[in-house]
């Protein structure tokens, strides 16, 4: 059994600059950008929160809130520097470390007596060596591991024994993965509670929140035991195809469409919520003749990148004896993907731009924003896009 | 702040650099603390940064290894 350790700074950038300046210390100080220049609050001490400062708030509209409060420009190369520090001190006590963000890092033990102690260890390190503070949240499940870090702020410690009871009695908006949109729309449901969503029929939240729908109801019952493969699962896949106009040699044409290809799947994957550990790639030479090449993966994967990864390394393995004439992808050994454990797989910065490169997608179009090495698949975006060759 | 070039009295100890006088605007400064240290990287040169107090004074230096010269980066009175 996995336990979860979740530790999260408190107010880092604040703290940083309270620990180089001591005399601020129980004062309300802010790290954020000048209020001329329209900035922003990045981070706020704890006082300043007694005032209402939170980040992301207007610098104008804090100092109005409290005009004591201390603004400090911030200095991101200090910032990075000690989360630096702090990584490579955690990575010589745990192997597994994965860092979430800037002040947030996971790891997980097999026990959860080894899980306090070294988190014990770890938070006296930090206060020690770097003279700042951290709340740990621990649990057998990351998400209310993270929830749970939340909890006693600041220089925090909080173990749930039973996540389940923990997270049914929480409010949906405090759970990672559920946003404002979300817990709007769950709200006009009638559902402000995790336990409340048990109470809507899963067809019902299928229609409304489409495949958000699976990691809503799993977060509900914590139940991530069901990533069986689907019935069939080998034999079904996942896959697209593309014919070029001329047939084609060249590799960097070949790995652009393979790109755009790998894209598609990733959204067909996702509406239907799908990940598989079984790449086949599929070559029709000019005379006809097709190649198929096959690999079974050691983990199971969706992320266009991920898919585009391995068959960029099946391609670059191959003799291409003739020009081809269809390039084409399929994902095989399906199964019924489980957010839980996949929500941190990635960065918390790369989920944000994943996101929002997905929403110009929706609201300009599939051509709106592209991977530099998409380009080649149409070569009228280098004029219109005034891309110039150096 | 533009900084500005100062002369630092340090010594070396342990792998690390401990500066102990400023000499700034004919001033002589002893530092009392070193709150904060921290490095960053610029046009490929190392930078040491140090927080020190001295007096009712906050001054944040920095150490250029490839120049091998000291600067005050920022300074503030302490007075609340």
């Amino acid at each position: 059994m996995k336990w979860w350790v979740h530790l999260d700074m408190d107010s880092f950038f604040a703290s940083v600059e309270i620990a180089s300046r001591p005399y601020y210390k129980n004062l309300p100080v802010a790290v954020g950008e000048n209020a001329n220049s329209g900035g922003i609050i990045l981070s706020s001490s704890y006082k300043a929160r007694e005032y209402g400062i939170r980040s992301g708030m207007p610098t104008y509209q804090a100092i109005e809130k409290c005009p004591s409060l201390i603004m400090i420009n911030p200095d991101m190369e200090k910032y990075i520097y000690v989360s630096d520090i702090l990584y490579d001190m955690i990575k010589k006590i745990v192997w597994n470390v994965k860092r979430y963000s800037i002040d947030e890092v996971f790891f997980f033990t097999s026990t959860k007596d080894e899980a306090i102690s070294k988190s014990i260890l770890i938070k006296d390190l930090i206060k020690k060596n770097l003279k700042i503070t951290a709340s740990f949240g621990i649990s057998d499940n990351i998400i209310v591991a993270k929830m749970a870090s939340d909890e006693f702020k600041p220089d925090g410690f909080f173990i749930v024994d039973d996540s389940l009871a923990y997270i049914r009695e929480r409010e949906v908006g405090k759970v990672p993965g559920i946003g404002r949109k979300t817990e709007k729309k769950l709200n006009s449901i009638g559902v402000y509670y995790v336990k409340q969503i048990d109470r809507i029929p899963f067809s019902v939240l299928r229609n409304i929140f489409k495949h958000r729908a699976y990691f809503l109801k799993e977060i509900s019952t914590l139940l991530t035991k069901k990533l069986e493969p689907l019935d069939g699962g080998v034999d079904k896949s996942i896959g697209q195809t593309h014919t070029f106009s001329e047939d084609t040699r060249n590799m960097e044409k070949l790995l652009s469409y393979l790109s755009i290809i790998t894209e598609n799947i990733e959204r067909l994957m996702d509406e239907k919520f799908f990940e598989g550990n079984i790449i086949k790639l599929v070559i029709r030479y000019s005379d006809f003749t097709t190649f198929t090449k096959q690999k079974k993966l050691g983990r199971y994967i969706y992320r266009g990148d991920d898919i585009f990864l391995e068959v960029s390394k099946m391609i670059k393995t191959m003799n291409l004896v003739l020009s081809v004439r269809l390039l084409g992808i399929s994902v095989k050994g399906l199964r019924q993907r489980g957010l839980c454990g996949n929500i941190f797989l990635s960065d918390g910065y790369s989920q944000k731009l994943e996101e929002s490169i997905k929403n110009i997608k929706i609201r300009f179009g599939d051509r709106a924003i592209m991977k530099l090495r998409d380009l080649y698949t149409n070569d009228r975006s280098f004029k219109n896009r005034r891309i110039t060759y150096l | 702040m533009r900084m500005e070039q100062i002369f630092v009295f340090a010594y070396f100890a342990k792998g690390k650099i401990y500066p102990k006088i400023i000499v700034w605007n004919r001033k002589i400064i002893k530092v009392e603390k070193i709150t904060y240290y921290w490095k960053s990287v610029n046009d490929e040169s190392l930078n040491l940064h140090f927080s020190i107090l001295s007096g009712s004074f906050y001054y944040h230096i920095l150490y250029s290894l490839s120049s091998n010269r000291w600067y005050l980066v920022d300074t503030e009175s302490i007075s609340l």
